[in-house]
């Protein structure tokens, strides 16, 4: 009886238990509304703005990708048919035959829509705090700054952008002469309440910014108003480019580098040739991507660490060296331009301390002097007590066993193996890194002084002024002092321009641009045959497409995709 | 080309026939008022591939009490389940087979700049634990007569925790590392309803009304250690304080927690008359705390009725022994979507994803910013189904079997979008496609046919068939998709999807001709733009089967039986994944091992590339004799020495997947690695799959 009883106690207290539930969602593993309570709620509204802008955007498969693998100066084949075929994404941008399932469309898509996304959110949340925020001021400016030069790639790269003030409104799409308007009003509007780069440094948007942003936007403004003829580089436009490229230039601001790879020093933060730059850091995920993609597989910039090695991405095309020869002759253009190559490192067998192992800059040819080790992840050979040894690099992966051998040859069949192609070292590999390839810190420049001077060049010799475009260009030209000195050029023209820009500004997120600008985006080169104007535009990723169909009419595909 | 001068067979080196033991001990009895089972059971299974094992141990008990006139009945029910497991799939798939797998001294042969898998074998694992209790109480009571109460409590809980490990060696230069995994899950289910059962004449009626609760909840953590002392004897798993390098770069631990629940209301009402005209109504009304503010409950209802025809005084005298016929329309709901999904998420850190130094001399700040879309109205979604069947037996109950049609729609169907405007704080939300369905229709038919004790001889022959049709309509998608490629070279690479108008798991991809003059893979230019893009993508075959079947047969004379059975599919196709990422020539000419078909073509280049296409897509159809067991029953009771205490004693032999006749060139084409994108289902895509043994059961089966 007792346990009866026992029993009949406890299914009452189950039936008692009948959970009636609101079936309200108990999240248990993130704070959905954290507190705000301490910190600074303007700069935690704009440092989204910036932030991560290097993994989202400039980044070597997306931003990079777009403005450089599609045209003459960075080819990326199907390394050994085991490396970067990526369902074909690199190479049918670099063929102009880039569809709507792109990959690198939706990523660079996604990266800037999100960063838009970030400067809207950011300019309703200063509004209210500039009534008794100053700084809020200035921020909010920044925020619209950001937004207009975000904007702005997407002008570039799909013909068009998104007005939207408010993040719970639609998005307002405009294109051709109303989006350079919008752009241009949105910088001028701004630009008198932003600081100015020598109190923030070149990583955040200043009156220096916006003027070269303008210059630049002006630039290319008959391009963006008419994408698929041929451009009308009027006057108007010319002259706004004279007169922002001037206000930068005057603005004692910024100074020409006297070396001209210290603008891509891993410690270039205080180079006061940047103008903007993304400011990478370390710790907030910096990197050195730009530094090592291109180099070998088999080749290692830090002796502590056997991990840091090259991924033999992208190389310059042989029609791209083609410009240097042509420009220089029976002069190696290593010898005749500093911007072409640095030695760093010997180029024979030899042994090298740690802190003096430093390796070249600017483009690999042929042969690779580097570290040695049997296999993958084995510490160095050492020489002379805790010195390196250096010596030809061995190719483990395509010609396996023999020395790593860069060709001037790349293409997509015969020369595609892992070590087919110059390469490019321009940004420095950080030599403070200590995990590896990541923890980078050189700040990846979006605006430079030296374009103030190429820009300013550019519109006087479309205004009919090849004189004062000499000028320029051989001014650029004779301050680069550190080693030797590029000879003055005695003439000039479009072509010519078009050539040291390359000189100038090559992987630099510039040359599509560029070659629309110049009208040699239809050109053929090494592999590339694709002459149609369409091109110009990219395709506005399937996603989008899909996720927009449901609007009709709201979100309409560029012509030719 | 490397020659290491050997000849090994990897995979000879890599399995072995392996040897599972199952033993089962089944205790059951009682009285009137009380009955009991208890089991116990131990599993200990070597996998075919090495180090990767499988040890289960289980007990069960089930009791049933009656008390107070038979009017409260209680089931018990209590079942732990404790495996201990270690995974490898490592196969060797592409080890140079000119390389020796052993020195002649014995020791694993390890030459300079190569991989020998038996040293990965040697010093990685894999191991997990999990242990799982449930736990079931069932009182019902007989209030009034006809009326009852039953309460259902169900609680489960399960933990699991795994380990990977490299130990730390000179022989390979691995540093040592360990990661861990702590798993944690419960289930708590309440139910209670009332059911009224009573006569009216010739009518039987029932209505059934009750409430049903269900909570979950869900942890997972995981934590990580790196760089252990080398050529040690002590795994790092059994002293993670070993390892020497720990950093929230490379180590932070990671982890999630989620709390889930579903209310539901519900009524039933069946009637029958005479036996002879059965109908049911259900409706329920179903809550998930998943869903937003706007649409928590989905009520769905259905009807079934079926028409014992046999029953009709106008049967009499027929052919058949049995015939019915049944009809029904239903609805169900769908809430398999993420936690959380419903809720707006606004962050605030100084991670590197928000944080950027504003002041580029000073500390990195806190940046703040939405993470998620709140999507308060996305609801149920919505599966729709009708069937017909037909149940019949003929010539004495020797001929039976079914006939099924059915059609099943789902609609609202849950997805993860783009939104319309990109200027939105996260580029996809969760949310029901508009007008977009998926078609499921088909039908099912069973036939066996017995003949029994035929002097002492019987026997049967039977079987079954499904024939499914399905289809996605108005998908505002080009493609959803569903299974995507892994691998160098290949990442995300679309396999198969949602395509309009097509089945799910449709494969799409461009369709390979051939090998060209430069030695590269040709493709179909299909939308005829003169070039080669993924816009030629088309839809190329199904993972899904047009049919579905098995059939069985077995033969009994006295005390000896035998059964064997068959099942199989056919009409769909397999992605040879394994074959894509594996087998190319460019992998032959760096001295790898490959199957016959990297040298299929011999033009083509050692730089062609393995991208996704129908080169690689083959049929799955097949037909398996997936088991064969012939057994002997002893006559106890003739045996003096044991008839009174020996039950049963019966000795089998049984062989499984003795044979399969297909086609596909794989391991086999039965597939079930998961490539899902999504968290949707993939289908149809063989990625270096576990092989499938062949197995012999001997067994002896004794009850006392």
């Amino acid at each position: 009886m007792k346990s009866k009883i026992k029993l009949a106690l406890l299914f009452s207290g189950m039936l008692l238990s009948w959970n009636c539930t609101d079936l309200e969602e108990n999240v248990l593993d993130e704070s959905l509304n954290p507190s705000t309570e301490g910190i600074d709620e303007a700069v935690a509204a704009l440092a989204p703005v910036y932030a991560n802008a290097n993994n989202n955007i400039w980044r070597h498969t997306k931003y990079f990708a777009m403005q450089e693998i599609s045209t003459d100066e960075a080819i990326l084949p199907y390394r050994g048919g085991t490396d970067w075929g990526d369902g074909g994404k690199f190479s049918d941008l670099y063929l102009h035959a880039m569809t709507p399932g792109n990959a690198i469309m939706k990523d660079v898509w996604e990266g800037t829509t999100k960063h838009i996304a970030r400067a809207v959110s950011a300019i309703n949340a200063l509004t209210p705090l500039t009534e008794t925020n100053p700084q809020a001021v200035v921020y909010l400016a920044e925020a619209r700054a950001m937004r207009a030069l975000y904007n702005h790639i997407l002008l570039d790269a799909f013909g068009l952008v998104f007005v939207k003030d408010n993040i719970d409104d639609q998005s307002v799409i405009l294109r051709g002469s109303e989006a350079v308007d919008y752009l241009i009003s949105e910088l001028l509007a701004v630009e008198p309440d932003l600081s100015t780069t020598t109190a923030v440094g070149p990583g955040r948007m200043t009156k220096t910014g916006v003027w070269a942003l303008l210059a630049r936007l002006h630039l290319n403004a008959p391009v963006y108003r008419d994408p698929y003829g041929t451009p009308d580089f009027s006057n108007a436009d010319m002259d706004a480019v004279i007169q922002y490229t001037n206000q930068v230039i005057n603005s004692g601001e910024h100074a020409l580098s006297a070396e001209y790879f210290e603008i891509f020093d891993d410690e270039n933060h205080t180079n006061t040739e940047l103008i903007f730059a993304i400011d990478q850091r370390e710790d907030l995920d910096g990197h050195n991507r730009m530094a090592y993609f291109s180099m070998s597989g088999d080749f290692y910039p830090l002796p502590e660490f056997p991990s840091a090695n090259g991924t033999d991405a992208a190389a310059i095309t042989s029609d791209f060296y083609q410009t240097w020869v042509d420009a220089y002759g029976d002069v190696d253009p290593a010898d005749a331009d500093p911007r072409f190559h640095k030695d760093n490192l010997i180029n024979e067998p030899g042994c090298v301390s740690a802190e003096d192992f430093e390796i070249d800059r600017g483009i690999y040819r042929g042969f690779l002097y580097g570290l040695q080790h049997d296999q993958g992840g084995d510490p160095f050979e050492r020489c002379e007590g805790d010195k390196y040894v250096v010596d030809l690099v061995t190719n483990r992966r395509s010609e396996v066993g023999d020395p790593v051998f860069h060709s001037l040859e790349v293409d997509f069949t015969a020369n595609s193996s892992h070590s087919s192609g110059y390469r490019v070292e321009k940004y420095e590999f950080s030599k403070t890194s200590d995990s590896g390839r990541n923890k980078g810190q050189a700040d990846l420049v979006v605006l430079r002084f030296a374009d103030m001077y190429l820009m300013r060049a550019e519109a006087m010799l479309r205004k009919g002024d090849a004189g004062a475009a000499l000028t320029d260009v051989n001014f650029v030209r004779a301050s680069r002092t550190a080693r030797h000195t590029a000879p003055a050029l005695d003439a000039m023209d479009l072509d010519i321009l078009y050539r040291e820009r390359g000189f100038e500004f090559y992987w630099e997120f510039q040359r599509r641009t560029d070659m629309i600008r110049f009208g040699k985006f239809e050109d053929s080169y090494t592999e590339k045959t694709n002459s149609d104007p369409q091109k110009r535009v990219f395709p506005i990723p399937q996603s989008a497409v899909d996720g927009a169909s449901i609007l009709d009419g709201y979100l309409v595909q560029n012509p030719g995709y | 080309m490397i020659d290491g001068g050997g000849s090994t067979d990897w995979q000879e080196e890599l399995t072995r026939a392996a040897i599972t033991q199952n033993y089962n001990l089944v205790l059951s009895g009682g009285t009137e008022k009380l009955n009991y089972y208890a089991s116990l059971g131990l599993q200990d299974q070597e996998g075919i591939v090495y180090n990767s094992d499988l040890k289960r141990t289980s007990a069960r008990i089930n009791v049933t009490q009656k008390l107070l006139e038979d009017r409260l009945r209680i089931d018990y029910n209590l079942n732990t389940t404790i495996t201990e497991q270690s995974r490898n799939n490592n196969l060797g798939y592409t080890t140079n087979p000119t390389f020796d797998a052993y020195t002649p001294d014995g020791e694993i042969n390890n030459p300079l700049n190569w991989n020998n898998p038996l040293l990965s074998n040697k010093y990685n694992g894999d191991f997990s634990e999990s242990r799982r209790i449930l736990f079931n109480v069932s009182p019902s009571f007989e209030i009034l007569d006809g009326l009852v109460y039953k309460l259902n409590f169900g609680y489960e809980n399960n933990s699991s925790d795994s380990d990977q490990q490299t130990i730390a060696n000179t022989e390979r230069n691995d540093l040592g590392s360990l990661s861990q995994g702590f798993g944690k899950y419960r289930n708590t289910l309440i139910e209670n309803y009332l059911t009224y059962t009573f006569d009216v004449g010739e009518h039987n009626l029932s209505i059934l009304g009750g409430h049903s609760y269900q909570k979950t909840f869900s942890r997972s953590s995981n934590w990580s250690i790196d760089e252990f002392p080398a050529d040690t004897d002590i795994e790092p798993r059994n002293n993670p304080g070993l390892g020497g390098d720990l950093n929230l770069t490379d180590n932070r631990p990671t982890g999630s927690t989620w709390e889930n629940e579903l209310q539901s209301f519900f009524g039933r009402a069946n009637w029958s008359f005479k036996d002879r005209y059965l109908f049911t109504a259900t409706v329920r009304a179903d809550g998930s705390s998943k869903f937003g503010e706007n649409n928590k409950y989905g009520v769905f209802s259905s009807f079934a009725g079926s028409w014992r025809i046999i029953e009709e005084d106008f049967m009499d005298g027929s052919i058949f022994s049995d015939l019915k016929l049944r009809a029904g329309w239903g609805q169900t709901g769908n809430q398999e979507i993420p936690n959380k999904i419903t809720k707006e998420s606004f962050s605030v850190s100084n991670s590197s994803s928000v944080s950027y130094p504003i002041d580029q001399n000073g500390a990195y700040p806190v940046g703040s910013e939405y993470t998620r879309f709140a999507n308060p109205d996305i609801q149920w979604e919505v599966s729709t189904q009708s069937n017909v069947g037909l149940d019949f037996g003929l010539f004495d109950g020797s001929l039976t079997g079914t006939v099924d049609y059915f059609n099943k729609v789902s609609d609202n169907i849950l997805l993860e979008v783009v939104p319309v405007d990109p200027i939105v704080p996260a580029p996809t939300y969760w949310t029901n496609v508009p007008d977009m369905t998926i078609t499921n229709k088909g039908f099912e038919i069973a036939l066996d046919y017995a003949k029994r004790n035929y002097e002492g001889f019987s026997y049967a022959i039977g079987g079954n068939a499904t024939f499914i049709d399905n289809v996605v309509e108005d998908s505002p998608f080009t493609i959803v998709t569903t299974g995507s490629a892994s691998g160098q070279g290949l990442t995300d690479a679309t396999i198969n999807g949602f395509v309009s108008g097509e089945p799910i798991g449709s494969f799409y991809m461009q369709t390979f001709t051939g090998i060209n003059s430069d030695g590269r893979s040709q493709f179909v230019d299909s939308d005829g733009d003169g070039d080669i893009t993924e816009n030629d993508r088309t839809v190329v075959g199904s993972a899904l089967p047009d049919m579905t079947y098995s059939f069985y047969t077995n033969f009994s004379y006295k005390r000896l039986d035998l059964n064997i059975n068959f099942n199989g599919v056919s009409g769909n196709e397999i992605y040879d994944h394994t074959a894509m990422g594996s087998f190319y020539k460019t992998l032959l000419s760096k001295s790898n091992n490959t199957t016959a078909i990297a040298i299929q073509y011999p033009e083509e280049s050692i730089i062609n590339s393995a991208a996704v296409s129908t080169r690689y897509l083959k049929d799955g159809s097949y037909l398996r004799l997936s088991n064969l067991t012939l057994g002997y029953s002893f006559d106890t009771k003739a045996m003096a020495w044991a008839s009174n205490w020996l039950q049963e004693l019966r000795l089998s032999f049984t062989g499984q997947n003795l044979f399969v006749i297909t086609d596909y060139d794989g391991y086999d084409p039965e597939v079930n690695q998961d490539s899902s994108t999504n968290g949707i289902q993939s289908f149809g895509i063989d990625k270096f799959a576990y092989p499938k043994a062949k197995t012999f059961v001997f067994g002896v089966n004794v009850s006392f």
